[in-house]
């Protein structure tokens, strides 16, 4: 099925075109991104049952975009009727490109406006909403009940879901673009005590699609149980540098923080990422090809069809075989840079400013099995379930956390378990030390990704298993 | 737009609910190399609708609720449709019985503040010519800047009679500072105050050119070990926050935490006993509740549960707000005499993390300054990984007192025999 259009939106537009050709009569250029979005969040748990609409992710708003004789300027607000066009013009003219000209400005080119027009969705197999509020929450009360009775030592398990169904219009002087996209993602955290110390381990699916990212969870739950125990006679890792196998959603992880935001474009423009000097030099083993891309041949929580600037989406090739070959880059940095935008413009909310940000971004396969990469491994680590991790563009040091690291001795898992786990370092020296990379991808797509420490955009990042040397703590 | 939504409650015979008006008008500054990128302005006006929904099952009472989220412009028939699926949504939410807050009214408006009337596009640009007015030598100097003044009208009416409301005023953001030689690197910085005060974001800046100064400087990783450290700053939020959220209803009242009023939570050795209060920034809390200042620990004894309301009544407490600032008191140490030989003192991490389960701290250093032999040696990179309980005994705090908008207490802690992970 498809996610059909906005009434909202589709009422709205003419409103929208007259405050646009409003603005195109007096600047240079001038766009509208709107959105309408249903967004939804259920939760069973110790602490009770929750079933909320959020709007920290989008709303139902509207962003005006102007480009005035230097610079550009944004207006943003919740609803528009023809009423509230002339306080905008005024606001636009007199509050906003007037005190701009108290500054020296930023030189930025009118964006690309080449004709376009379409009206897309995407699909989905099960419509959470036709589902119901009931059934989702039965799921996760049976999910959590069956997690609760596989053993004593359980504290608790945490059974989350939701979704977010947001509709996009974007016009310009030659583009008129609407977007309906449905993503949905669930998370599983099984708690044990020993103590005063309560250690936890986590399972997440996503999808690009509804209520069937709730569907395979409960198989996931005795490995969970399994894991989370063992975690309780976790040991301290005594620091040092080991040969690493990470598993996929580490590996993601490393993709998104410890390269991914570094080629992030506007922090070119900034003068913020060493990125910069690297284009067309090595950075990685020659096993390694890193990708972004928002359009639809990635069925994750980041695909989309056009940005929240009005470019259409892309797929990035961003390492080749170890060297870098390009970042992404949102609309108003790739006009300063003079190269071409990658559809990687995104907002928190239409509200919020436009930054370049990550969509989908991975590895691509390599050769090898996951058996075949742990039983090369003499002594080393099995990284598992990453927590955090923060870039570093300028200066490519790491910080990511992992849960826990497995002992391999001799090429083989000992049982032995390390808790937690912190990766630093110096992200081309991890990245050329990849010796192997394994033969399947799976991407992450249930967290946020914060540009500093805000604007948080839903992202997925993934990889196959690598084989690299890390710096652990 | 209130009175349209309480008819609708009405129509769908909703007799308990709360409604949190937000207004919020924005004035945006962003700044690359101290030219303008971008002014921005936006005006958001939303209402937050929590519908509560009574019933029974087996004998046993229980409080469902659900919330939807409302924005001028909808139609009544939009209002009522999202009405009737928050109020259809909370029957299935099988939360325990639970008294909402007692009722209040009351208004507190912003005219104690500086920043009241002031036109925020003034406030944002007083701001920004502050931080561009600070003299630099073209090595170091602030890469970006950000700054968002926010001023918020918050309302919260509810069927229990409950009707206050309250003005904030903010002014926020983040600034990168960056330094070229001999080593191209850079500093971030977050920052968040509620007075006009341009000198304190300007004090801000200065320190973090002068950080990235060192951190151009740092030519290696610390050795890894075991290391007396120095934690400061806006860190030590985030260390003391441990206590708060252990101490806190909605982690006591499902098991997460086994804390009790009265016990000791912190172990008694060679260390200051802590001492800490939870402050309050707003005069009401989310669902109207007059906010006080409580102290949750004193000399290391747990003395005051704090937190949701739900989960306050859970515990047989009185609701008492959520709260977002620590103050924690004492410091007898003066910070100069805290940098004792092989002390590492660490400026800035990436990320500096607690985890609140397993009281597991750290993070990756981007300055660390290793005062040893006499020379202060600046560092970058490597890992701090400790956990609370192996070091709670023997914390050491700075006479001298470091305040933001978050937090306000001793400047540095000296917490001995972290590992570090480093060359």
């Amino acid at each position: 099925m498809k996610v059909e259009s906005s009434k909202y939106l589709t009422d709205k537009k003419p409103v929208f075109r007259r405050l646009l050709e409003r603005m195109l009569a007096k600047y240079r250029y001038a766009s509208i991104i709107a959105s309408d979005v249903e967004c939804r969040n259920y939760s069973v748990s110790g602490r009770g049952t929750s079933v909320e609409e959020s709007n920290r992710f989008g709303k139902r708003a509207f962003t005006l975009r102007v480009f005035g004789d230097a610079g550009y300027a944004e207006y943003s607000a919740v609803t528009l009727s023809d009423e509230d066009i002339p306080v905008i013009e005024d606001t636009v003219e007199n509050e906003l490109l007037a005190r701009a000209r108290a500054f020296e400005q930023m030189n930025t080119p009118v964006p690309d406006d080449v004709p376009l027009s379409f009206v897309r969705s995407t699909d989905f197999i099960s419509d959470p909403h036709t589902l119901g509020d009931g059934e989702i929450v039965r799921r996760l009360t049976e999910i959590r009940e069956k997690g609760l009775s596989l053993d004593k030592r359980i504290l608790d398990v945490n059974c989350r879901f939701g979704y977010q169904k947001y509709h996009k219009l974007f016009l310009s002087r030659n583009r008129d673009l609407e977007q309906n996209v449905l993503y949905s993602d669930s998370a599983v955290v099984m708690m044990a005590r020993k103590g005063d110390e309560i250690k936890d381990s986590y399972k997440s699916f996503s999808c690009l699609g509804g209520a069937e990212a709730l569907d395979s969870i409960i198989g996931y739950l005795p490995s969970m149980c399994e894991t989370v125990t063992s975690l309780l006679d976790a040991e301290p890792l005594v620091p040092g540098e080991y040969e690493c196998i990470c598993t996929p959603d580490v590996t993601g992880m490393i993709v998104h923080e410890a390269f991914g935001h570094g080629v992030e474009m506007d922090m070119f423009v900034k003068d913020r990422a060493l990125a910069a000097d690297y284009v067309g030099k090595r950075v990685a083993s020659d096993l390694v090809t890193m990708k972004d891309g928002a359009c639809t041949d990635y069925t994750d929580v980041a695909t989309y069809f056009f940005d929240d600037e009005g470019t259409e989406a892309n797929d990035t090739l961003v390492i080749d075989r170890g060297i870098l070959v390009s970042g992404f880059a949102d609309a108003v940095s790739a006009g300063r840079l003079g190269v071409k935008p990658t559809g990687n413009g995104r907002r928190e909310s239409v509200d919020h400013k436009a930054y370049t940000r990550m969509t989908n971004t991975f590895f691509t396969a390599g050769t090898s099995t996951p058996e075949e990469m742990i039983a090369s491994v003499k002594y080393g680590l099995l990284l598992e379930e990453p927590t955090s991790g923060m870039e570093d563009p300028k200066n490519w040091g790491i910080q990511c956390m992992v849960s826990f690291a497995r002992e391999i001795r001799d090429g083989k898992l000992t049982g032995r378990i390390f808790s937690p786990i912190v990766l630093s370092g110096y992200v081309p020296d991890l990245l050329k030390s990849i010796t192997m990379v394994g033969n399947s991808v799976a991407h992450a797509g249930s967290g946020y990704c914060g540009k500093g420490h805000k604007e948080w955009v839903k992202v997925s990042d993934g990889g196959p298993c690598i084989k690299a040397t890390i710096r652990l703590g | 737009m209130i009175n349209r939504i309480i008819k609708a409650l009405n129509a769908e015979k909703a007799k308990i609910w709360q409604i949190n008006r937000t207004e919020t008008e924005r004035a945006e500054l962003y700044f690359i190399g101290g030219r303008l990128d971008i002014p921005r302005r936006a005006f958001i006006t939303e209402y937050k609708v929590t519908v509560y929904r009574d019933f029974e099952e087996d004998g046993k009472k229980f409080r469902g609720s659900s919330c939807c989220f409302i924005e001028d412009g909808l139609t009544d028939d939009e209002i009522a449709e999202k009405i009737r699926s928050a109020y259809y949504a909370a029957q299935f939410v099988r939360n325990p019985f639970y008294e909402l807050p007692s009722p209040v009214t009351g208004s507190k408006d912003d005219s104690d503040s500086d920043l009241c009337g002031r036109n925020l596009s003034d406030i944002a640009e007083a701001f920004a010519k502050a931080v561009l007015s600070i003299p630099t030598d073209g090595n170091a100097f602030v890469n970006s800047l950000e700054i968002f003044v926010t001023r918020k009208k918050n309302e919260v009416a509810a069927s229990t009679g409950t009707h206050v409301s309250f003005i904030e005023n903010r002014v926020s953001g983040e600034y990168v500072t960056q330094c070229k030689r001999p080593v191209d690197v850079e500093q971030y910085r977050l920052f968040d105050y509620n007075s006009f005060d341009t000198e304190a974001l300007k004090k801000s800046v200065r320190a973090a050119i002068r950080d990235a100064e060192l951190r151009a400087a740092a030519s290696a990783s610390p050795k890894k070990g075991t290391y007396n450290i120095l934690l400061t700053g806006e860190n030590l939020k985030t260390f003391f926050e441990y206590y708060a959220i252990r101490g806190n209803a909605s982690v006591i009242a499902p098991g997460y935490s086994t804390w009790k009023k009265g016990d000791t939570v912190q172990k008694s050795g060679s260390g200051e006993l802590l001492n800490i209060d939870l402050v309050a920034t707003e005069p009401y809390s989310s669902d109207g509740i007059p906010m006080k200042d409580t102290a949750i620990i004193r000399e290391g004894r747990f003395m005051q549960v704090t937190g949701p309301t739900r989960f306050m009544r859970y515990l047989g407490e009185e609701p008492s707000g959520t709260f977002s600032k620590l103050r924690v008191s004492g410091g007898t140490r003066k910070f100069e005499d805290m940098k004792k030989e092989g002390t590492l003192e660490t400026v800035s991490f990436s990320d500096f993390q607690m985890d609140f389960f397993t009281g597991n701290f750290g993070g990756e250093m981007r300055l660390a300054i290793l005062h040893a032999d006499g020379k202060e040696i600046p560092l970058t990179g490597g890992s701090v990984n400790g956990k609370i309980s192996a070091v709670e005994d023997k914390l050491v705090f700075s006479e001298e007192r470091y305040e933001d908008s978050e937090y306000s207490g001793p400047y540095a802690l000296l917490i001995p025999d972290v590992p570090v992970a480093g060359e």
